[in-house]
């Protein structure tokens, strides 16, 4: 209800402001081409996403003090505090980087983010910033129309910037011009009164945006056109970083729980900040003058003091909160539990990871070897065999003897409890990644997604081969219950295998491994069809069981020739365009007769 | 240089299927140094290795050395092109 008047309630306040002040609608517009250039912003720096941000937020994550100076870092270069992040949200969901290591990330792009006061204040203020705007703007949009995908995020970034700068621009003139109508300074309010009404406004004014650094500049250009006081704008900046708190907040309900995490350190860090700020802001501003005249700021230079302040400001909730950094992850862990999963429900895949193409990559590959576990678990049972013991270094004919007494499970139940929703989902999940991905990565979705059809046909496999294992477990024919009894012990061995060379990946590259056991597989194949013909010739069996022995060690071979290929997408550590190459060295058969 | 020459080279450099080529050659020549490693690995365990181990690792080095010669095929195949 409440959200379908305010968009009306703005449109209407809006329309009037622009009817009643030509100066208004200057300044707004100012905002809002400031508010396009951070979207063409992100979006610009989202190409470049695939790879070096990635491969750098992975490094970040053993240390604190790492991940403190990624967010700083990240967020500096970007000027965007909300893409670092989703990027940090999309890679604490999918498991890659710690709720420390996020914590760290997000207080350093808090910090990050207090570059922009300087550079606006500093830079923006002094120099006629439109002059660059405009050959920035044509020469990025010139490059948006680019086919490559680097050269279209250049231009995103190089046209956003030219529309930040051209933004601020507006918004300074905006307010020279407002000034000889209206003196908004007029409407100053002293002492913890103004403190507190102009904290409530910042907080407004960057939930309406949904951009603090956006709220920053505006206070920025006002103060530089004297249209609020020092002191206001002091409070006006601890408000916006209050009002991006909201903004996250909001974000994160439809996230999962390590974004409300996120969202919840976020928080606790502004709000914590700002109390000590608003509780000292008088100490707090003693300080900036002593700080601004060390570094050399003259005393009536309020943009640069705003900018030292906010500086100063993040800073103090840095030290604040650091050292809970480990009582404040504990309290989050406590406080906001994950919901129960059930075995079919994706734990990786999030809307956050969806525009970033090496981390959607990642959340898909671990979602599916999270289906090849499920799939393991229905295949192990289905065979009538002892997962736990099978994992285990027991012998393999122990293996099958302590499988015996395991009771024989409906395959098609487990496929429908444990595996078909969590394939429609990753399926669903792979079509809805950006589809402005590149060919590497499109080529890497097809391998992905061909991976889970691999699964669900050895599944299937294993059905079919599951009716004569029973059938042919209880007869009296000991030759054909012992062919039957070696299929099993071989897809064992293959099971056991696959395992083992996930779990050496990084001592033995996984192609040679895998290529390994495809040549035993095909020696063992050749050996079963000699053996078969033997007992043909020899009327040790009928035809119709050689036919039906036939056609299972079909299936065992679909079988253990699906879990090969599974291994060959999902097992392969490195980058994406490493593993390709790597998957093109891999022998097909006639590399292995060669 | 002639201009000719220079606007060739410029075109094959930012051509986008020169491009995929080179990233190609760089990840295989990547992968060709990890296997010729792992075959280093596999030498040196063969002098103490006997029996079930060292049928394993001769198995292994067939393998790796086969899979270097497609490689090194692959390779020769994107240079010369």
């Amino acid at each position: 209800m409440v959200r379908n008047i305010i968009l009306p309630v703005i449109f209407a306040v809006l329309a009037y402001g622009f009817w009643i002040s030509p100066d208004f609608k200057e300044i707004s517009a100012g905002v809002a081409i400031f508010l396009f250039g951070m979207l063409s912003l992100e979006e610009g720096f989202k190409a470049f996403t695939g790879g070096l941000l990635e491969r750098l937020l992975k490094r970040t994550t053993d240390k604190l003090w790492k991940s403190l100076t990624f967010g700083i870092v990240s967020t500096t270069l970007m000027q965007s505090s909300s893409l670092v992040s989703v990027i940090t949200i999309s890679f604490l969901s999918a498991g890659l980087i710690s709720l420390v290591a996020g914590i760290g990330i997000i207080f350093g792009a808090n910090l990050g983010t207090t570059t922009g006061a300087w550079l606006v204040a500093g830079f923006g203020l002094k120099v006629k910033i439109s002059a660059y705007a405009m050959p920035m703007i044509v020469f990025g949009v010139i490059l948006v129309f680019q086919k490559s995908p680097k050269l279209k995020g250049a231009g995103y970034i190089l046209a956003g910037l030219g529309f930040l700068f051209l933004g601020i621009h507006y918004m300074k003139e905006g307010f020279e011009a407002f000034k000889s109508s209206i003196d908004l300074a007029a409407y100053a309010v002293d002492g913890y009164k103004g403190v507190m009404l102009f904290t409530l406004i910042g907080m407004v004014a960057t939930v309406v945006m949904q951009s603090s650094h956006a709220t920053l500049v505006l206070i920025i250009t006002a103060l530089a056109a004297r249209q609020v006081t020092y002191e206001n704008a002091l409070a006006l900046a601890i408000g916006a970083n209050l009002g991006t708190t909201i903004t996250a907040v909001i974000g994160s309900l439809g996230s999962n729980v390590d974004g409300r995490r996120l969202a919840g350190a976020h928080m606790i860090f502004n709000l914590a900040t700002a109390a000590v700020s608003i509780g000292f802001i008088y100490q707090l501003t003693d300080l900036v003058d002593q700080a601004s005249a060390y570094l050399g700021v003259a005393a009536d230079d309020y943009t640069l003091k705003l900018a030292v302040f906010h500086t100063i400001f993040n800073t103090l909730g840095i030290v604040l909160m650091l050292p809970f950094i480990n009582l404040l992850v504990r309290f989050l862990q406590a406080v906001m539990k994950p919901r129960a999963r059930t075995v079919a429900q994706p734990r990786y895949l999030n809307e956050a990871s969806k525009s970033l193409d090496d981390t959607a990559l990642n959340a898909i590959r671990k979602e599916l070897l999270h289906l090849y576990d499920n799939a393991y678990t229905v295949i192990t049972r289905g065979l009538q065999l002892d997962e736990s013991a099978l994992r285990s270094d027991m012998p393999l004919d122990d293996v099958i003897k302590v499988s015996q007494s395991l009771e024989i499970i409906d395959i098609d139940e487990q496929y429908n409890t444990a595996i078909k929703s969590l394939h429609s989902d990753i399926i669903a999940y792979i079509s809805e990644v950006r589809p402005s991905a590149n060919k590497e990565v499109t080529d890497e979705l097809f391998v992905l997604r061909n991976s889970g059809r691999h699964i669900i046909e050895a599944i299937k496999a294993t059905k079919h081969l599951q009716k004569n294992l029973i059938r042919y477990a209880s007869v009296d024919d000991e030759k054909v219950k012992q062919e039957y009894q070696d299929l099993r012990y071989q897809l064992a061995y293959t099971l056991r295998e696959v395992e083992q060379i996930r779990a050496k990946a990084d001592v033995v590259p996984v192609i040679v491994s895998l290529d390994e056991l495809k040549v035993e597989m095909k020696a063992k194949d050749a050996q079963l069809d000699i053996e078969l013909e033997d007992l043909i010739r020899q009327h040790k069996i009928n035809p119709q069981q050689a036919t039906s022995l036939m056609n299972d060690s079909g299936y065992a071979c679909e079988i253990a020739k699906g879990l090969v290929k599974v291994g060959s997408a999902l097992f392969l550590l490195e980058d994406i365009a490493t593993n390709a190459a790597e998957r093109d060295l891999a022998l097909d058969d006639g590399d292995i007769d060669a | 240089m002639g201009i000719k020459k220079l606007v060739s080279k410029y075109k094959k450099l930012v051509d986008s299927k020169e491009l995929g080529k080179r990233k190609k050659v760089k990840h295989l020549q990547h992968v060709l140094k990890k296997l010729k490693k792992y075959q280093g690995k596999i030498e040196l365990a063969l002098e103490t290795a006997s029996g079930d181990e060292k049928a394993k690792l001769l198995k292994q080095q067939t393998i790796v050395e086969k899979q270097q010669k497609k490689g090194n095929k692959l390779l020769k195949s994107l240079t010369t092109e």
